[in-house]
């Protein structure tokens, strides 16, 4: 592996970084929304840790030579799994949400970890969308 | 940067951008798909498309519309809302002429409902607000001559109720805004904004508003309001004053003369205090007056209109009170985890209150004090009564009392028992011997004996029960108007559910009487009996008010039959539903042998027995082999159309051709898929249907604005009517309040015509549960606590809305008495009191001859432990073959956690309310009822695919008579069309896939490109 230089780290890197705590951030948000006993799919957190790894890998695979000049972005199907996630969590919260609207005045009961959930997935997907474009490591100019 | 691989990020970027969009996009799509006809409502759109393939001309508007525009039908059903307002609140006090306050009189609201009122219930069947139909109260009072206080007003709307309001969809299903300004509180905890913290405290700016008195001093109105909604009961205590609004009460007094009290609620709120007191000159419940019905209640304080109401329930001095109250809420089986029980399995309730119901409990007991029977006065139940019971200490207002801004003089001219037509006939002349024109309500009530034989025998009655009632026209002073009744006998049968085993008529002195609510009547009846205040009656009754009729023998044959159905029996079908079935002489229910011994305990720890678990835990199916000659899917011998069915007998012969041209697939769909809609069938050109909710309108219906609709909507058309909501009517306390039939007639009638003017067929209305306390958070969408007022205003209901074609689903069936653990609620009752109460609530809705409805809807609770939608008892045998039901029963909204879709089919529901596709292709899900009924279910058991096919008919018979067939004749094809914004979705689908390819390639072919010498950027 080549050795870095925490100088040679671009924005890229620090996005893909911050997708990975966001993405942690709305597992624990799904995690509690999971409390109030309704269907919660556990393949959402499966889907999203893969996509974790995976923006992991990527990262450390861009520290390497072979990374560094062919890759160096983001993972591309990190963000496609963050996005079949939030997709998951949603469908299988479907049948909930029209029962709630059915029969509810207002979207009371729809505690505020459902909707923090969700920003939070759409921020991870976002953030790792942005990671996607950018590069990572500073390359050497020829 | 090197150029090369800034732009292999791009193409990087974009590829992951486009792929990221079109899950999204496909993610949409599949559930579009799956709830197809839910985008289509929202967009106007449909998946079908009726062709006539023919040019002849046939009139095919069956049902025919009596408005020639959508402003029409509008202004007629608008006026119909203040008329039934007007005529349904209810003036409970009216001291030193306080009311009618007049035209041009100045007065100070307080309460936060004067500014924000209460027009509906929320959820389910509540009212769909739309924020240009509303009539506020400031508006609806400024224009029937009331002019308000300004500064107080203010004070509300910019202090008052931000203090207390939290935010709310405004516009949606909601319950509030005068000028758009909402109020509740705690929106977070649906208990919670049921808990009747509902006003503001005022003391603070007091001396701010006080100086403002002088120039609105004709009057003080304070408008107390309680919000109600399906999902959770009132909660302990919220139907007792609270200490704001007493605070406002007493400002009221101390700085006016005429203080008046609005009662904004659906339910009877604890008023006795104010009844007492002497500086609240008058009371006047409102109800929920629906978006423009405040019109009504100010045209009552003004005199414009005379007020003619009389109470749905009865207000007891401390709502608690009831025997039902001691069996309402919470109730968790002592084993129910130990044993595994599921959520849907693990609560009860014990109906030990047996027939004694509302105001049965309160008049019941009264007479037995009089009488000096069953310990009648002892201090057991005792809430308000200082020592012994006492009905005038218990009771603040009794059932059907209401007053007037004139009087009236009520004749008994004549009762005409027919025992061979099975009828009563009451014959009342009604004078008005006041000095303001108004109407009047008539109201019949009967006493049956109270025997031996009933002793002996557990056979609970009444002292008095509404049998009956009508209403006066405008009579003006001096004007007299005849009144005649019909009733019918089976109506004032009792249920021997241990002996006889079926309804009687005892032998022994019925009474028949009229009077001011059913206390009057009592009086009267205890008059008739020679009873006098000496006895201890609170006041000496009419007794030429009553009519004393003998029966020599008892008579345990004319209602054992089924009217349906001459050789089926009416006897016990309910047994099991008694707690005591499973573990004897657990429960006791209420006699008024002995009120003391027998008035309800709390039974907070019952047993789930071993013989129950299973029954609680898991489907009980058991096939049974059925004949499938003549059965077949997706003939081609026959090409009907599901018009040609019109009119036809169920039994008609082409009936099983057309079932025999549906595919097995369309079947499944078909019977599995009916949330708010009947599914399309192609092979018999059914087009599918839209339904919705409730008791006071189509919740999601607008105008239709189909071109090819009988009645429709044209694109000149305003906002406001293309915007137009329709569940905007008053609730039904309100309706019920007013004890007029010919209205409830009207509201039915108008019902049919918003489904013919908006396309869509069924609602499931009216609501016709129960009030067993007051405390039920549904009570608003229900009538009231007594079974015939509830028979009587919902068969006329049904009746004249099937006239139009529409089709009325009266629900919950039955037993949906209160929300707390509503789902799968096991219900315990003894035959007798479900006959009499509940099932006698619905029976006039579905038997052919009297409301004829085609439609019911059964109840998330169990009676006993089985679930309404498989009990085949109540389905099959009380339904269809004791009352002669002839339309199709859905499921309450889809819970196939215990509502199991086998058990339920073979039982007698015929349609699941459930979302979801069964087309595999693009489902993104499905329902439990649609895993379990597939084709191939079906297919593999020949008692399912009877039933099956047993629903499809039973749901096709009532729409192939409804006014969905407007516009059908034999030469109408039903085409498949993509609706537009399906089209939409796939050419965003395809947008995207072709982006995220294109990148990709582009992305790809960078990537192999042999890095050559870089220019540097």
């Amino acid at each position: 592996m080549t050795k870095i230089n925490i100088k040679d780290f671009k924005p890229g890197l620090y996005l893909s970084l911050a997708s990975v705590l966001f993405a942690i951030a709305a597992m624990i948000a799904y995690l509690v929304l999971s409390s109030d006993g309704e269907n919660t799919p556990g393949a959402v957190y499966s889907v999203t840790l893969l996509a974790i790894a995976i923006q992991l890998v990527i990262l450390v695979f861009n520290h390497g030579e072979v990374g560094k000049n062919k890759y160096n972005t983001g993972s591309f199907l990190a963000p496609v799994l963050f996005t079949a996630s939030l997709i998951l969590f949603i469908l299988g919260r479907l049948d909930w949400i029209i029962q709630v609207q059915a029969h509810n005045a207002n979207y009371a009961p729809m505690h505020a970890s459902f909707y923090v959930a969700i920003v939070v997935y759409a921020l991870t997907i976002a953030i790792s969308i942005a990671a996607s474009f950018m590069s990572q490591i500073k390359q050497q100019e020829i | 940067m090197v150029k090369g691989a800034l732009r292999k990020q791009i193409w990087h970027g974009l590829t992951t951008l486009c792929c990221c969009l079109l899950i999204i996009s496909l993610g949409i799509t599949s559930t579009a798909v799956s709830l197809e006809d839910f985008f289509n409502q929202f967009f106007g759109t449909s998946s079908v498309k009726v062709v006539n393939t023919s040019d002849s001309y046939e009139d095919t508007t069956y049902f025919k519309s009596e408005y020639t525009s959508a402003q029409e039908l509008v202004d007629a059903r608008e006026d119909l809302n203040r008329e039934v307002v007007a005529e349904g609140v209810v003036l409970l006090k009216n001291e030193n002429s306080t009311l009618p306050l007049g035209k041009n009189s100045k007065v100070t609201a307080f309460g936060l409902g004067s500014v924000s009122p209460v027009y509906g219930g929320s959820a389910g069947g509540g009212i769909v607000l739309n924020s240009n139909q509303i009539r506020s109260l400031y508006q609806c009072f400024t224009d029937e001559g009331i002019l308000l206080n300004e500064t107080v007003r203010s004070w509300y709307k910019t202090t008052g109720i931000p203090k207390v309001a939290t935010d709310i969809q405004v516009g949606g299903r909601g319950v509030q805004a005068a000028e758009g300004t909402p109020w509740l509180n705690e929106p977070n905890e649906l208990s919670k904004r049921r808990s009747g913290v509902t006003e503001v405290d005022i003391t603070e700016a007091v001396a701010q508003l006080r100086g403002s008195y002088s120039d609105y001093k004709d009057a003080a109105i304070v408008v107390l309001s309680r919000l109600e909604g399906e999902g959770s009961d009132m909660a302990p205590g919220s139907l007792t004053l609270t200490a704001e609004e007493r605070a406002i009460i007493s400002e009221a007094k101390d700085n006016f003369g005429k203080v008046i009290a609005l009662i904004n609620t659906p339910t009877p709120l604890e008023i006795q205090e104010l009844k007492d007191d002497p500086k609240v000159g008058a009371i006047l419940w409102i109800g929920y007056p629906g978006t423009n019905g405040l019109v009504g209640v100010a045209q009552v304080l003004t005199g414009t209109a005379n007020p003619s109401g009389h109470l749905f329930d009865i207000f007891a001095a401390d709502s608690t009170s009831s025997p039902a109250y001691q069996n309402f809420g919470e109730f968790a089986y002592s084993n129910a985890e130990s044993a595994g029980l599921p959520v849907e399995g693990s609560y009860y309730v014990v109906n030990a209150e047996g027939i004694y119901v509302g105001y049965k409990y309160y008049e019941t007991r009264y007479e037995d004090c009089i009488l000096g029977a069953g310990n009648a006065d002892s201090k057991v139940g005792v809430y308000a009564s200082k020592d012994n019971w006492d009905y005038t200490k218990e009771v603040t207002y009794g059932f059907g009392y209401g007053l007037s801004y004139t009087d009236f003089n009520q004749t008994l001219d004549r009762i005409v028992v027919d025992e061979d037509q099975k009828t009563v006939t009451a014959t009342v002349t009604v004078t008005n011997i006041g000095n303001a024109a108004g109407k009047n309500a008539v109201e019949i009530f009967v006493q049956s004996p109270y025997t031996d034989y009933d002793k002996q025998n557990k056979v609970e009655k009444a002292a008095v029960s509404l049998l009956g009632f009508g209403k006066t026209k405008l009579l003006n002073p001096g004007e007299k108007e005849t009144v005649t009744i019909s009733m019918k006998m089976k109506y004032m049968a009792s249920y021997d559910y241990l002996k006889a085993k079926t309804y009687i008529l005892d032998s022994g002195d019925y009474y028949f009487a009229i009077g001011n609510g059913a206390h009057d009547a009592l009086n009267n009846i205890l008059s008739a009996k020679g009873k006098t205040i000496a006895d201890g009656m609170d006041y000496d009754g009419n007794a030429s008010q009553a009519y004393k009729w003998t029966k020599s023998q008892i008579d345990t044959e004319s209602f054992s039959e089924s009217y349906a159905n001459a050789t089926l029996e009416v006897t016990n079908r309910f047994d099991d539903a008694d707690y005591n079935y499973f573990n004897p002489n657990s429960v006791q229910y209420l006699s008024r042998s002995d009120w003391s011994g027998t008035f309800p305990k709390s039974y907070t720890d019952l047993l789930a027995t071993e013989e129950m678990i299973p029954l609680l835990s898991t489907e009980q199916y058991v096939s049974n082999a059925s004949n499938l000659s003549g059965v077949s899917f997706g003939s081609t011998e026959t090409d009907y159309s599901i018009v040609m069915m019109r009119g036809l007998d169920y039994d008609d012969p082409l009936w099983e051709s057309l079932l025999n041209q549906i595919s097995l697939e369309e079947l499944t769909n078909f019977i599995t898929q009916c949330a708010e809609h009947t599914p399309a069938i192609q092979s018999i050109n059914y087009q599918g249907s839209l339904d919705g909710d409730g008791p006071i309108g189509f919740a999601y219906a607008r105008f239709s604005t189909d071109a090819s609709a009988a009645y429709h909507l044209d694109n000149s058309a305003s906002d406001y009517l293309k915007n137009y909501s329709f569940a905007t009517n008053c609730i039904e306390p309100v309706l019920a309040s007013t004890f007029n039939p010919q209205l409830a007639e009207r509201r039915g009638d108008m019902y049919g015509e918003d489904s013919l003017w908006t396309g869509y067929i069924t609602t499931w209305s009216p609501g016709v549960d129960i009030h067993r306390t007051p405390y039920s958070g549904r009570n608003f969408e229900y009538f009231s606590e007594d079974a015939m007022l509830s028979n009587i205003m919902s068969a006329n209901i049904c009746y004249n809305m099937q006239k139009k074609g529409g089709i009325a689903g009266p629900k919950h069936v039955v037993l949906n008495d209160q929300e707390t653990h509503r789902h799968g609620l096991s219900t315990f009752f003894n035959e007798q009191s479900v006959r009499e109460i509940q099932l006698r609530a619905f029976e006039g809705s579905f038997v052919p001859d009297e409301g004829g409805s085609m439609n019911a809807m059964s109840s998330f609770n169990r009676l006993g432990i089985v679930v309404a939608c498989y009990s085949k008892e109540l389905q099959e045998e009380v339904m269809r073959g004791e009352w002669g039901f002839q339309g199709y029963i859905i499921t309450d909204f889809g819970q196939p956690g215990y509502m199991w879709a086998k058990a339920s089919l073979v039982a007698g529901t015929d349609a699941f309310l459930a979302f979801g596709s069964s087309q595999p292709a693009f489902s993104a899900f499905g329902n439990a009822y649609t895993e379990a009924l597939t084709p191939q279910v079906l297919l593999s058991d020949s008692y399912l695919l009877v039933n099956a096919r047993r629903a499809a008919h039973r749901i096709l018979y009532a729409y192939a008579n409804s006014n969905l067939m407007n516009g059908l004749s034999s030469n109408s094809k039903i085409v498949n069309v993509t609706p537009s914004w399906l089209v939409a979705l796939y050419a965003i689908n395809s947008i995207l896939a072709a982006g995220a390819l294109a990148s990709l390639i582009l992305y790809v072919l960078l990537f192999l490109k042999k890095p050559e010498k870089q220019t540097i950027l």
